[in-house]
């Protein structure tokens, strides 16, 4: 393997047939439940439809995968499905039993690996050739109830049509057209997402029950307060009313009094006796007070405790293990490095680690893709690390830990590392940025690139990591669960891949601090101190401001320059810092308008449609409900250091995408296939063009509404809205009369061809297309070159 | 059929039968949608058109700047008591205020006077301040009204034509004009109006 990444393309990783299984995967949980659920129901034409896309999703996909068998049989399943909602066919329990363990065979290839995928399909052609064979032919009596199978058409329509009702059966048809499945379609989404289960350790669902428990008892004791409260009630009633009487008979006495003052001696005593009277009643008011106030805290006590316990509990139960992630990663690097002769230890360290299932979960295939990268082309064979004097077993590191409130996971091998010099010269062979700016690129701004698409123009295929969809791929995998990836490399020495991820919905004890105005979170874990500095301890050094602390000068910033919004205070006499940094950094210094106090927080991702957001990593909602986000230390004190070094411009790599997309074609692919919406992307990605994705026709017309494209690329069966529907409802609009649209499907029968270039579409391509170049033909013929 | 508005915008915010009403109001608004309400919907779909009432939608009605306008009803996820927006750093522009915090979610909040173009005015009432939350599960948007003016039924095929004086920037989300109970009313178009948050993103 040679020490280049760039050369031989290595950073291609995610494989097509990845893609496949992925969506396969999707695909065969949405078959199993709505096959379950027709069998409950056979007459609901209406949930036949999207098992209907299902199955011609996985054929689409397959047919792109190139594995034959599964085209083949998910026709089969296809064309059952559409008999059964043309009425010709129900789906009787026999049918449903077929097409379920076609299911389990499209289920038994996710869990195969390339490697064995050619000994699996030729092992099971038979069984499947019997499959196929079975759904061809009519539903087998014996298995289907007799009554049922030869039951009459549904009898759907009134038996004595008549003229009179007919035009009305028929006048709502014309009218409703434009959506003619509205109703089924919204209906089907409720059930997709209901559902979903998950595992629970039972000594935590235990604890979950136990404290739930001790809820409703605690609940029951409200009941003694409830009847305090009513005896102070009626101790308050007896008191006002004892007041009250007492008012009454003193104005009798002074009236009596008034008439004969001999009764006032006698009157007066009476008087006394009252207020005794009501003297202890008060007493006794005042006693049942504290009493109901004392049982009151307590129970408040316990509930808080109470509840407390049970969200600690319901948080623990969301999070799981790390190797429960990555069991399979050991098999997978022992069956590729055989395959590739090449000897690797897996190590993984951390395996322990509590994750929140989500984000193990959505890690699993990013993992995949790096790991199987550094067996393909980090790692060495042995011969050539004993020639340069490594042992010859490489090691392949998957190391898991907390930090600061982030699940870092880290990827390293001790393979051959990346040339940073190799990626410079990369960079200037694709025009990414001149050779001036690409000569100051600094180490760490170059190994941005390779996270860029179509930085990776990996031509060859190989075997492990299929054609080569990129590590943009990767990034962008990582950043949909707000993560962020970072490559470190040693050349020679081997190679890290650095993922930061936030564990969702875990509490982060936090300083609250205010800058410029606002409220900001920042992790306790990453402050080093926090100061109160006297003004005239700071001082100019080279023309910055900085202070000294434990012997150590601290270049001072404002926060507010970083995080916006308004100048801290100049009024005080001292400037409130947070010092970050240490460790092997240098120490910075950060002034804010306040440190506030801290708290626990929950932590939440920030909203996926933000993309990441600068200096910021995660949001919270504190006690009083006021949203506060959660400051990026790491990221905070890069910025700090480059404009404390009155550096460079941040994120050069970044910077010369935003400019170069402005000047590019841009163009909309809409496929509900992830497959196909990769290799499209791909293709019009390395030729240059800005692309840009939706996954159905809804989300395409929004797309073209919000944005600017210069073109269509579109595939006609979706759910929600189909591509003829998006073309019809483009052409209506006079913005987009003019727009050029290219359908791709899978159909092509001359009719399909019609129906779209009816619908206004300019060209109609089949799926084949992607295997010559006939798309990148049609998009130049039609809005030129790239730029 | 229009259905009895209950106007919970008004000044005397601190009356019981008011804020029931609210609470009436918001309840049914945060209700899920039935398989009962699914099927009556259809119901409503397939009857006859010279009936008057096939195709009708429940509106909500809500007050910004001194215009009534509303959004269909299906748009709207929920009606809630003012929630504040956080500036995002580096991000929150003229449309896009940041986040606010709508029952225990963090929502994007976005300035809809900005889209429409609205001049703005000075508030008489913030205690009839709202926010409102429209758009899908996975892609909300939040953003203040002025006040929530309870909801209506409309027949969407019946809307007038934004007459020419409409500002421009408010006529392209707008898909006509109505009357309920005697107000007169701008309908929006839902997917416009996320289509231009959504433009605020990027």
């Amino acid at each position: 393997m040679s020490t280049g990444m760039s050369d031989d393309g290595g950073f291609a990783g995610v494989s097509l047939l990845e893609l496949f299984k992925l969506e396969a995967e999707s695909h065969c949980a949405a078959l199993t439940e709505g096959l379950l659920a027709l069998e409950k129901s056979p007459g609901d034409t209406s949930a036949v439809e999207p098992l209907m896309r299902a199955a011609h999703s996985v054929k689409g996909a397959a047919r792109i995968v190139g594995l034959d068998v599964v085209v083949t049989l998910a026709h089969v399943m296809e064309e059952c499905f559409l008999n059964a909602k043309s009425g010709k066919e129900a789906l009787s329990a026999g049918r449903v039993d077929q097409l379920l363990r076609a299911v389990d065979v499209l289920a038994e290839i996710r869990a195969i690996s390339e490697s064995e995928l050619a000994t699996w399909t030729n092992a099971q052609a038979g069984r499947i050739d019997t499959l196929v064979a079975e759904l061809k032919a009519p539903v087998p009596a014996v298995s289907a109830k007799p009554a049922a199978a030869v039951a009459p058409p549904p009898v759907s329509e009134p038996a004595t049509p008549t003229a009179a009702n007919a035009p009305a059966a028929a006048s709502p048809a014309p009218a409703s057209e434009p959506r003619p499945s509205a109703v089924p379609r919204e209906a089907a989404p409720t059930a997709e997402t209901s559902g979903a289960s998950v595992r629970v350790a039972s000594d935590v669902l235990n604890r979950m029950l136990s404290l739930a428990g001790e809820s409703t008892v605690e609940a029951s004791r409200m009941q003694t307060l409830r009847v305090l409260s009513d005896n102070l009630r009626a101790r308050e009633r007896a008191v006002e009313t004892g007041l009250e009487s007492l008012r009454e008979r003193v104005n009798e006495s002074k009236r009596k009094a008034a008439r004969d003052p001999g009764a006032r001696e006698q009157s007066d005593e009476q008087i006394d006796a009252w207020l005794a009277t009501l003297g202890a009643e008060t007493g006794r008011l005042r006693g049942a007070v504290v009493e109901h106030s004392t049982r009151f805290d307590e129970t408040m006590r316990r509930v808080e405790e109470l509840s407390g316990a049970l969200y600690t509990e319901v948080l623990r139960s969301r999070m799981r293990p790390f190797s429960e992630g990555a069991s399979a990663f050991p098999r997978m690097v022992r069956d590729i490095a055989r395959q590739l002769n090449k000897s690797v230890e897996f190590v993984m360290i951390g395996g322990g680690v509590e994750v929140d299932r989500e984000i193990l979960q959505k890690l699993e295939s990013p993992l995949t893709h790096m790991i199987r990268n550094s067996l393909d082309h980090g790692v060495e064979p042995a011969e050539a690390r004993a020639a340069k004097g490594k042992p010859p077993t490489a090691i392949i590191k998957l190391i898991a830990r907390h930090q600061s409130g982030m699940l870092v996971v880290e990827v390293q091998d001790d393979g051959g590392g990346i040339d940073p010099e190799a990626i410079r010269r990369k960079v200037v062979e694709k025009k990414m940025v001149d050779e001036a700016t690409a000569a100051k690129l600094t180490r760490q701004e170059l190994m941005e690139f390779p996270f860029l698409p179509g930085f990776s123009t990996k031509q060859a295929v190989t075997e492990i990591s299929g054609r080569g969809v990129g590590l943009d791929v990767v990034m962008s995998m990582v950043q949909a669960v707000s993560g962020t990836i970072t490559l470190e490399s040693e050349p020679g020495r081997g190679t890290r891949f650095v993922m930061r991820l936030p564990v969702t919905r875990s509490v982060l004890r936090a300083a609250l601090v205010r800058i410029g105005g606002q409220l900001f979170a920042v992790p306790l874990a990453r402050l080093h101190r926090v100061a109160l500095v006297a003004r005239e301890d700071v001082t100019p050094v080279q023309g910055r401001q900085q202070f000294t602390l434990d012997d150590q000068s601290v270049g001072l910033l404002r926060a507010s320059d970083m995080l916006g919004g308004a100048e801290p205070p100049t009024d005080k006499a001292s400037l409130s810092v947070l010092v970050i940094g240490g460790r092997n950094d240098d120490l910075c210094g950060l002034i804010v308008d306040e440190v506030c106090g801290e708290e626990d927080l929950v932590i939440r991702p920030l909203d996926a449609r933000l993309g990441t957001v600068a200096h910021i990593a995660a949001a919270a909602i504190r006690a009083d409900g006021v949203p506060v986000f959660v400051v990026d230390v790491d990221d905070l004190l890069r910025s700090v250091k480059q404009s404390l070094q009155e550096g460079k411009p941040l994120g050069v790599a970044a910077k010369y995408v935003e400019a170069q997309n402005a000047s590019r074609r841009r163009i909309l692919v809409v496929d509900d296939s992830i497959t196909v919406r990769e290799v499209e992307r791909q293709l019009l990605q390395r030729r240059g063009y800005h692309v840009e994705i939706a996954v159905d026709g809804k989300e395409g017309l929004n797309a073209l509404k919000a944005g600017k494209f210069d073109l269509l690329v579109t595939d006609v069966d979706m759910p929600r809205m189909t591509g003829i529907e998006l073309i019809r409802a483009l052409r209506k609009e006079p913005r987009f009369a003019e727009l050029p649209v290219i359908i791709v499907s899978y159909k092509d029968r001359q009719e399909d061809r019609l129906a779209g270039l009816d619908a206004g579409a300019n060209a109609y391509l089949t799926k084949s297309s992607f295997h010559d170049d006939s798309l990148i033909r049609m998009v130049e013929d039609l809005i030129g070159a790239p730029v | 059929m229009s259905m009895p508005a209950p106007d919970i915008s008004g000044g005397a915010q601190g009356t019981g039968a008011e804020s029931a009403n609210t609470d009436a109001l918001l309840r049914l608004l945060d209700r899920p949608v039935s398989a009962a309400d699914l099927r009556s919907a259809a119901d409503d779909a397939a009857l006859p058109a010279d009936t008057g009432e096939r195709g009708r939608i429940g509106i909500v009605l809500f007050g910004l700047e001194g215009e009534t306008l509303a959004l269909p009803a299906n748009f709207v996820r929920r009606v809630t008591p003012f929630a504040p927006a956080v500036r995002i750093p580096h991000r929150s522009s003229g449309v896009l205020r940041g986040v606010c915090n709508v029952r225990g979610e963090l929502v994007l909040c976005a300035d809809l006077r900005r889209v429409l173009g609205l001049a703005p005015r000075e508030t008489e009432d913030s205690d009839a301040l709202r926010t409102m939350v429209i758009g899908p599960a996975s892609a909300s948007w939040a953003f203040e009204v002025d006040a929530l003016h309870g909801i209506g039924r409309i027949n969407p095929d019946a809307l007038a034509a934004a007459p020419l004086t409409v500002e421009h920037s408010l006529g392209a989300f707008v898909i006509g004009l109505t009357e309920v109970e005697g107000r007169a009313v701008t309908v929006l178009d839902g997917e416009r109006i996320l289509a231009g948050f959504r433009a605020a993103l990027s």
